[in-house]
């Protein structure tokens, strides 16, 4: 028994150095999220779904409103199958908070589907579709080497990313895609795809007070600890109108929780928006880096 | 929990500890461990089944007793067909009842009748299928006095419900799993290592092959109506690699962990694919099925004893059967009756024992006519396997057609890369092909050169495994 245990723990303990060595080099590949559990407790974030994922540059705003606000900012979103504003989401801001921030800045990316009903939310009996899945499946949220995000969210991870860099999640949190197709064609697929999802959310999910209820909550925690802002990101107008069929009033839903915290809501999902969604949805790096830009413009303004 | 898992991998280490350092020094005490695991195990699919496991377990532990001590023939006969009735029943309501209303249902619209029964919504208990025959076979043993029923309820429980076999096999027999269940168990250095390198064999064959294969397989069937002869083509090929990584990984996952705790299963896959007829390949894929149908449905209809006839229709008779016990659908009826087919000229003219050795047992590489019939043998079980995959029968018949039109062949819009993994699936195993495993490297003297083998196979699976939630066979 000495000698299989022995041998047994030696080889785990190869296999343990491989993957660590792997994460160590090569975190951002292999695992979109992983990071950010590994970060340290931030002073700033950017929350959202994958629109602020890919769409917002921490660097960027890093290097205009260091001046301004307790900086780095960290680009702590997910995507739209992971979260929407509720209480588990906000449960989880509070750990990757770090408690003493006082002008700290949070830049909260709003649109109705990170803010509606899904078919497995039951509010009533405290059931969130949002609980099974990550930030909200973690108990520790800046533990680095975090062995809790292993046990539960291990299926994330894809290590043959090493050979095949598709993306990259940057150190602050931000997702590059660094191997984006100039094709049209595919890229006019991927917004039919996004099209028809939308679609299938309109016929399926509800406008929720209780997830806007959530969004003042968490509004209310956050200013606690700095400014917040609440942007709806650049979006293709085919998309915008899906999104308005199924939220007619969504604008003036967010401006009135933005007036009544004090805060500025900045709509960039109008028709004469200057960016471009490469999917209809998202913006590349370029487009994502000009976004950013004029977001820190607007909250420069703001906070002049 | 599927083996898979970290879940699973936290769940093993946890009850090797118990059995071997807590419970090491009474065989009770390691078999209740046993039990509670399993019970754990199976739980963590669906709680509310557990209880349908353990009144099977209860029922055909008491009907067994009651069969042996009973006074006349025509109570043991009672006692016995009770069993079989309840065991048959449960199967038959959870797994076929919608199966028969929906045919019925059907047969009658053809007639003009419309009708509306009440059919049921329930999800099928995992590894119903393999627990009912566990326990047939045990009630029907006793029945034929060819075993005496078990007393101690521990241990006939942990028979039925060892995790390693609960929910997808192999079907184990009580006359050679009891005997080890009754017995102490030591710590066999050999076969404890063994056994862990079967499990890091099974995972290769599950995440690397049949769950890359599974990727593209989905995809084809999804859009066959719109894919070319070649694309259906390297569907079907992959389909039947990933049938087979799954579930011979899965048994040899279960294998594996079966002996970590000093247990030996039957097994259940030997390197079916090197088979050079169809009745070859039966004696190598799903042993435990084959021989179960063999010894309590094929010998008790009476075999090949009752002349050429008998022997067809026995045939015919344990292959469709077989395809049933898959799941209620057409689909694996058909499948059931194509292999009959292909296996009954070898029957008529009595071939079917004639590949009863290891290919190429002798050399290193098989002969040009080896080649050939393993490549037929292989073709043929493809094309059954496209209505084992297939929805429906309409589906498969319109694939297979598809791959007949040689006019629809063009530039194959798959991905390719799990032909990689198949060669090396299948360059490991022609090497491995006279031992028990891909992975068994007893006979390998070098330790580095074995490390080495594990540490690729461990990469291979770290870089190249996709990730499914489940193994196909645990919904039958």
């Amino acid at each position: 028994m000495k000698k299989f245990i022995t041998k047994l723990l030696v080889f785990s303990i190869f296999v343990v150095c491989i993957i660590m060595l792997l994460l160590w080099r090569y975190s951002g590949y292999v695992n979109e999220f992983y990071g950010k559990f590994t970060s340290p407790k931030q002073y700033s974030l950017i929350l959202g779904d994958s629109r602020s994922f890919q769409g917002i540059q921490p660097s960027v705003i890093n290097k205009r409103l260091d001046n301004d606000f307790q900086t780095p900012i960290y680009n702590y979103s997910f995507t739209i199958e992971q979260v929407s504003y509720g209480e588990p989401f906000l449960e989880s801001i509070k750990k990757k908070i770090d408690p003493d921030t006082k002008n700290g800045l949070f830049i909260l990316s709003v649109h109705p589907w990170v803010l509606a009903k899904r078919e497995k939310d039951d509010f009533e009996n405290n059931v969130f579709f949002e609980d099974e899945f990550l930030p909200n499946n973690m108990h520790f949220t800046s533990m680095n080497p975090n062995p809790e995000f292993f046990f539960r969210n291990f299926e994330t991870f894809h290590f043959k990313s090493v050979f095949r860099k598709l993306s990259q999640v940057h150190e602050d949190g931000w997702m590059e895609d660094s191997n984006m197709t100039t094709d049209t064609a595919v890229q006019n697929s991927w917004k039919k795809k996004w099209l028809a999802s939308y679609n299938k959310f309109n016929n399926k999910w509800e406008t929720s007070d209780y997830r806007l209820a959530k969004l003042n909550k968490t509004i209310e925690f956050l200013k606690n600890h700095g400014t917040v802002v609440l942007v709806r990101m650049p979006l293709d107008k085919t998309i915008v109108a899906v999104e308005e069929k199924f939220w007619k009033d969504f604008d003036s839903d967010i401006t009135t929780i933005a007036k009544a915290n004090g805060i500025r809501y900045f709509n960039y999902a109008r028709s004469n928006s200057p960016f471009v969604n490469y999917d209809g949805v998202h913006l590349n790096k370029e487009q994502g880096a000009l976004f950013t830009n004029a977001l820190c413009d607007s909250i420069k303004k703001y906070k002049d | 929990m599927v083996f898979n898992s970290f879940e699973f991998l936290l769940f093993l280490p946890i009850v090797f500890v118990l059995y071997w350092f807590v419970a090491k020094n009474s065989t009770k005490h390691q078999n209740i461990l046993l039990l509670v695991s399993s019970y754990f195990f199976y739980a963590s699919w669906d709680y509310r089944f557990l209880f349908l496991l353990v009144f099977s377990t209860v029922l055909d532990y008491y009907t067994g007793i009651q069969m042996f001590e009973a006074k006349t023939q025509r109570m043991k006969k009672f006692w016995f067909w009770l069993s079989i009735g309840i065991n048959l029943g449960f199967l038959g309501v959870f797994k076929y009842y919608n199966f028969f209303v929906g045919s019925f249902q059907e047969m009658l619209s053809g007639f003009g009748v419309e009708t509306d029964f009440w059919t049921l919504n329930v999800i099928l208990p995992v590894g119903i299928s393999f627990y009912t025959f566990h326990g047939l076979s045990y009630v029907i043993d006793i029945y034929y006095d060819k075993i005496k029923p078990e007393r101690n309820f521990i241990d006939y429980s942990v028979f039925v419900s060892f995790f390693p076999l609960l929910v997808a096999g192999p079907i184990e027999r009580a006359t050679h799993l009891l005997p080890q269940i009754q017995r102490h168990r030591s710590f066999d250095y050999n076969k404890a290592a063994d056994g862990l390198r079967q499990i890091l064999w099974g995972l290769f064959m599950k995440v690397v092959v049949a769950d890359n294969c599974a990727i593209v397989v989905n995809k084809v069937f999804e859009n066959q109506e719109t894919a070319n002869s070649s694309t259906l083509l390297i569907g079907a090929v992959f389909f039947a690699f990933q049938i087979y990584g799954d579930f011979s990984g899965y048994s040899n996952i279960a294998l594996g962990t079966a002996r970590l705790f000093g247990v030996e299963l039957l097994r259940n896959f030997a390197f079916p694919y090197f088979s050079r007829d169809i009745a070859e390949f039966w004696r190598r894929w799903h042993i435990s099925l084959s021989t179960w149908f063999r010894d309590y449905l094929y010998i008790p209809l009476g075999g090949s004893k009752g002349g050429l006839w008998m022997q067809v229709r026995n045939t015919m008779i344990i292959f469709l059967v077989s395809g049933f016990w898959h799941g209620a659908n057409w689909t694996f009826i058909i499948w059931g009756g194509l292999n009959a087919l292909y296996i009954l000229p070898l029957v008529i003219f009595k071939l079917n024992r004639k590949n009863t050795n290891i290919v190429a047992e002798n050399s290193w590489f098989p002969s040009i006519k080896e080649i050939l019939q393993m490549i037929l043998t292989f073709a043929l079980t493809t094309i059954a396997w496209i209505f084992f995959r297939s929805l429906t029968v309409k589906e498969a018949w319109a694939y297979v057609k598809k791959l007949f039109d040689y006019t629809a062949y063009g530039f194959p819009d798959a991905d390719l890369k799990p032909f990689l993994f198949i060669f090396i699936l299948l360059f490991v195993e022609w090497f491995r092909r006279k031992k028990q495993h891909g992975l068994e490297l007893s006979d390998v003297n070098s330790q580095i050169f074995r490390w080495t083998v594990y540490l690729g196979v461990f990469l291979l699976i770290l870089f190249f495994g996709a990730s499914s939630d489940s193994f196909i066979y645990f919904q039958f």
